[in-house]
């Protein structure tokens, strides 16, 4: 088990500071994918704004090793 | 008392685990339908429990289906709290949860990242403080408020008594 960190974004940025023990990177990989799904699912506004919803998945050396990045593209004609 | 529903339910749908340490009595089915046939009150107490039961499994159908994480989280923490005072286990507003994180976010439907963000959001609201394994519930109502928790479903009146007492 290692400890990963899941930094969020969505304008401004909300550092995780506990982390969570996972098996592996994959397994930070997918608990980061389902995470942002639960948040879009139970926050669509996230991406209302013309704002980002980004997770970014942290080692315990504070290296960045996976993001997620998810963008609403506002393409209605002025 | 734990899975009296197989009192009546002649095949097992479901397994029961403990998170600690636990002594275990166990009362054959044969003699709780027997008590149950001899005692009204205590058959009345013993469908009573099942009903608490199911008001919890509807409530957790709700918690999991409709409730956001801070929402559902919440909702969770205010039953244990609740129940424990029911118990006379809690003191100022604190209980055990001997619980890992990683059981509580499958228990609420989901991940271990997501029930630890809204914890350390909880805990930044000064809504609950958490030490080892027990929580402090710092802000009732506005827990309260937040979950949409309503303690009725715990029925804590007890169950209705017959109005001319042949019962018991």
């Amino acid at each position: 088990m290692a400890r990963y960190f899941f930094h969020t974004a969505d304008g401004s940025r909300d550092r995780d500071e506990d982390g969570v023990d996972l098996p592996d990177i994959q397994a930070a990989r997918l608990e980061a994918i389902r995470y942002v799904g639960e948040m879009l699912s139970q926050h669509p506004d996230l991406l209302g704004t013309g704002q980002d919803f980004c997770v970014e998945v942290m080692n315990e050396h504070d290296q960045l090793m996976f993001k997620v990045v998810t963008r609403g593209i506002d393409l209605s004609p002025h | 008392m734990v899975d009296l529903h197989s009192m009546l339910i002649v095949v097992a749908d479901h397994g029961i685990r403990a998170h600690t340490a636990t002594t275990i009595v166990s009362i054959a089915h044969n003699d709780l339908l027997a008590v149950a046939a001899r005692y009204p009150s205590l058959a009345r107490a013993f469908w009573f429990d099942t009903l608490i039961d199911a008001a919890i499994f509807r409530e957790w159908t709700v918690n999991v289906g409709r409730r956001n994480s801070r929402e559902r989280t919440a909702h969770l923490l205010l039953e244990f709290a609740s129940r424990f005072r029911m118990a006379g286990l809690m003191s100022d507003n604190s209980f055990d949860l001997p619980v890992s994180q990683a059981d509580l976010s499958d228990a609420l439907g989901i991940t271990a990242v997501h029930l630890n963000r809204t914890l350390q959001w909880m805990r930044g609201q000064r809504f609950i403080r958490t030490h080892s394994r027990s929580v402090t519930i710092e802000n009732w109502p506005g827990m309260v408020a937040l979950a949409g928790f309503d303690p009725v479903y715990l029925h804590p009146e007890g169950p209705r008594q017959p109005e001319r007492g042949e019962g018991g």
